[in-house]
């Protein structure tokens, strides 16, 4: 057969289509293969750095919960502190000199030698100095001198005694107490905070912002090398994509805050839906300096006038803790023996007219755009509306909600915080001293400061204990605050995900963890 | 021409130093300031105070602006406040992904709306003619998030053909596996307008004295339409498609926040959350730049369509 040359062309390019199209679309239906041990994570946006001393973000906490190690670490089952690179301590008979004796033979990542005594005390130095502007100066404010006894010993000497202080040397928001290496700071500078070394299991190898934050398995873990060898964070902000990649599987593990979006999973083949724990308080900060807010009854009124299993069971799905009070069930010295306000917008009435406003007022919350902020407080509108109450929403996003909560014009907040177990860290933001501007004492309220102050001092436990239970009695009648409800961390995991417990700091604990 | 181009370059200049000015004040009317938001929760006023004077916040205004106009005539976008980086490399880093999107859009838009409009035009009232408008309709009014999720439904989930989120690495073979499903979402609406302002420009055309003269002659249909409608059509249709690539890039800060890609869309939102301002200004400036460019891109090509059309 005679083919012309025309003909000869065309046919080859026919062929070529053809063997590009096939080659394409096998290449293109070829799932990426995920190597064994590989985890994702979703850290849902972008950090700021990876310095503890720096970092106020959750998203970086989530990275660097695996990174660095400090002296102590929560159990994963309870809010016990177990020892980490500390191995134990003392404690001196006036509570004001702690004597840590360090683990031996830790290796930093990268080849930056052993940590030692000195990584510890240039650590808390370094989140001290003013020079740094770390975020977390506050917290070591009442260290008076850290100093170095041994190679694997130190001792801190405190100004006085605080009940809170080993928490804060622990792996935890705030993040100052994470230990650095002193070599690898010195070094590395401000670049510490893009290649964090480390002691955890983890070990830092890549950061493309944006896109992804990649760590590798540290073989050298002083608690054996950990099953995973990798772990991939992304940083998905939108619920709806993070799930959806999780069905996919190109995502292993997300918190959602959205809880609504949860149904659809609670039996799902191939992914669980798990809540964990979470020291976390949503509520409404009244102006205790700024009518009709200043008034007891008010704030009484709005308390039984809003109807928190409505917002628990409607719109969080029952995802969350009904309150007695800010201080959560699960912290130490927590009492359910208080006045309540069940929901009665009868009695609501009754206190408004006796305080003076038997037709209500007008007022307004600031809310921050977060989760389910807006439709709870929808439901709140419509539940004081019933009582007269004509609240206006005012929905922010985070850098004009900062502004706005502070001035002092400001009548309602809605406000969420999650913090460490010890009571104390959630009662600072309810001492005067701690009032806008510069602090979040929102309220403004003063009415517990002598006991906040006896709670952060006494270190016999029982006594402790005590103070919190009057603190909590003392709050729940001067109501500063409407206690909404205590969220749940809610998270979703794919199943082939083994040894996967929630933190309950809001982090990743990923040393246990493998993949099926 | 050389002195319309030239005109046309020295008009960017002001062009670009309103938008940096417009920027700089918007972002500073913008309540929160970037030392409080860095800082977060718990820091003291005074680690405040020490940041805002170290990001030179505690100057006043026309200092700051006229240090900031001085730099940028330089070609110094500054660094930003939250990572301490040099703004520009940063856009840089993240500009491939938004362009390479942005591109991929267009590209199809003209693939599939253009071919579309012209069938639909010669072929008008047909069942295609009806279907295809209804279609494009339809695509033009679909929310852009709406259609980014309804694609990784089925693509990636139920069929699994394609990866969900991140945009893979931007020089290899592999980012086009990423690109595709945001760039089918990103196309929806410009493929829908350039199909209808094809088939009426084409109509339009098409019943034209030179058509018929053309045909009258003895033409193959084919030729009449590719040569004499198509190019006379071009011109509105290359309007819209200039025009588009604006929203294009506006929407593919959409499209970044819902396929999680690392693109200018997310760096921008992320940097406006922060009140990161040097970060806002250059990003902004970077995008009109694009945007002005393309315009005059556009521009340049009507003379090739219709040659009667000469810069003066």
């Amino acid at each position: 057969m005679i083919v012309s040359r025309g003909e000869k062309v065309r046919r080859f390019m026919v062929m070529l289509a053809l063997t590009v199209c096939f080659s394409t679309s096998v290449y293109f239906l070829t799932e990426s293969a995920v190597t064994a041990q590989d985890l994702v994570v979703n850290r849902k946006a972008e950090g700021i750095s990876l310095d503890p001393a720096k970092t106020t973000t959750m998203e970086d906490y989530m990275v660097m919960g695996n990174i660095f190690s400090s002296l102590f670490r929560f159990k994963t089952d309870s809010f016990d502190l177990r020892p980490d690179l500390a191995t134990e301590y003392r404690v001196s008979p006036d509570g004001k000199t702690y004597t840590f004796k360090l683990r031996q033979g830790v290796k930093w990542h990268k080849g930056y030698g052993e940590f030692t005594a000195e990584d510890v005390e240039f650590s808390i130095n370094r989140v001290k100095n003013p020079e740094t502007k770390s975020p977390y100066a506050r917290n070591f404010a009442n260290v008076a001198k850290v100093e170095v006894t041994g190679k694997y010993e130190v001792k801190m000497e405190l100004k006085q005694p605080e009940a809170t202080f080993l928490q804060n040397l622990t792996v935890t928001r705030p993040c100052s107490g994470l230990i650095v290496s002193k070599q690898a700071v010195t070094k590395l500078g401000d670049g510490h905070g893009s290649q964090p070394i480390g002691t955890g299991p983890f070990v830092f190898q890549e950061a493309v912002p944006r896109e992804k934050i990649v760590l590798v398995a540290n073989p050298d873990y002083y608690e054996g090398a950990p099953k995973l060898k990798r772990i991939t964070f992304v940083p998905i902000a939108d619920e709806t994509t993070a799930l959806m990649a999780l069905e996919s599987g190109d995502v292993h593990i997300t918190q959602i805050e959205n809880v609504r979006l949860l149904q659809k999973y609670q039996n799902h083949e191939k992914l669980n839906v798990i809540t964990g724990p979470r020291i976390s308080v949503h509520m409404i900060l009244m102006n205790t300096k700024r009518p009709p807010f200043n008034n007891v009854k008010v704030r009484q009124a709005m308390a039984y006038a809003i109807n928190t299993d409505e917002i628990i069971n409607g719109i969080l799905s029952g995802f969350a803790d009904k309150p007695t009070g800010v201080i959560h069930p699960q912290m130490f010295g927590y009492t359910a023996d208080v006045q309540r306000y069940p929901y009665d917008p009868q009695k609501a009435k009754t206190l408004l007219a006796e305080a003076g406003y038997p037709n209500g007022f007008k007022t307004k919350v600031v809310v921050l755009i977060y989760g389910q902020w807006q439709k709870v407080m929808e439901l709140v509108k419509a539940q004081l509306a019933k009582v007269g109450i004509d609240m206006a929403i005012q929905m922010l996003e985070r850098g004009a909600y900062v502004q706005a909560r502070a001035q002092e014009t400001t009548e309602l907040v809605m406000f969420g915080v999650s913090l460490p177990p010890d009571p104390d860290f959630v009662m600072r933001d309810f001492h005067s001293k701690n009032a806008p501007p510069g602090g979040l004492n929102l309220s403004r309220y003063s009415g517990v400061d002598d006991l906040i102050e006896m709670g952060s001092q006494e270190m016999d436990k029982a006594k402790r204990s005590q103070i919190y239970g009057e603190i909590q009695k003392r709050m729940a009648q001067d109501v500063p605050a409407v206690v909404l409800y205590h969220p749940k961390w809610t998270q979703v995991v794919n199943k082939r995900v083994r040894g996967y417990t929630v933190e309950r700091m809001g982090g990743f604990w990923l040393f246990p963890v493998s993949i099926d | 021409m050389k002195t319309y181009l030239l005109r046309r370059l020295l008009m960017m200049i002001p062009t670009l130093l309103g938008i940096g000015t417009v920027v700089f004040i918007i972002i500073r009317l913008a309540p929160g300031n970037p030392a409080e938001i860095l800082l977060g929760d718990y820091a003291t006023p005074e680690a405040v105070a020490l940041l805002k004077e170290k990001m030179g916040l505690d100057r006043p205004l026309y200092q700051q602006y006229g240090l900031y106009l001085w730099h940028l005539l330089q070609g110094d976008f500054g660094r930003s406040y939250v990572t301490n980086r040099l703004v520009l490399p940063e856009i840089i880093r993240h500009l491939p992904y938004t362009l390479e999107l942005a591109g991929a859009a267009v590209l199809l838009s003209i693939l599939i709306g253009l071919p579309a409009g012209m069938v639909s035009a010669v072929k008008r009232d047909t069942l295609f003619d009806r279907i295809s408008m209804v279609a494009a309709l339809f695509l033009a009014s679909m929310p852009l998030f709406w259609l980014g999720i309804l694609l990784m439904l089925f693509f990636s989930i139920k069929l699994g053909w394609f990866p969900l989120i991140g945009a893979g690495d931007p020089a290899s073979i592999d980012a086009l596996r990423y690109l595709i499903l945001p760039s089918m979402a990103l196309a929806g609406t410009p493929t829908a307008l350039v199909a209808r302002i094809t088939r009426s420009s084409v109509l339009e055309i098409i019943e034209q004295d030179f058509i018929k003269v053309a045909r009258a002659k003895g033409l193959e249909e084919n030729r009449v339409v590719l040569k004499h409608v198509l190019k006379n059509a071009m011109i509105p249709v290359t309007t819209v498609i200039g025009l588009n690539m604006g929203q294009l890039l506006g929407g593919s800060v959409v499209i970044e926040m819902v396929f999680a890609r690392p693109g200018l869309g997310k760096l921008l939102i992320d940097s406006i959350h922060g009140r990161d301002y040097f970060q806002v200004q250059g990003t902004v400036i970077i995008i009109a730049s694009l945007f002005v460019v393309v315009n005059f891109l556009v521009d340049l090509t009507y003379s090739l369509f219709d040659p009667r059309i000469r810069y003066q």
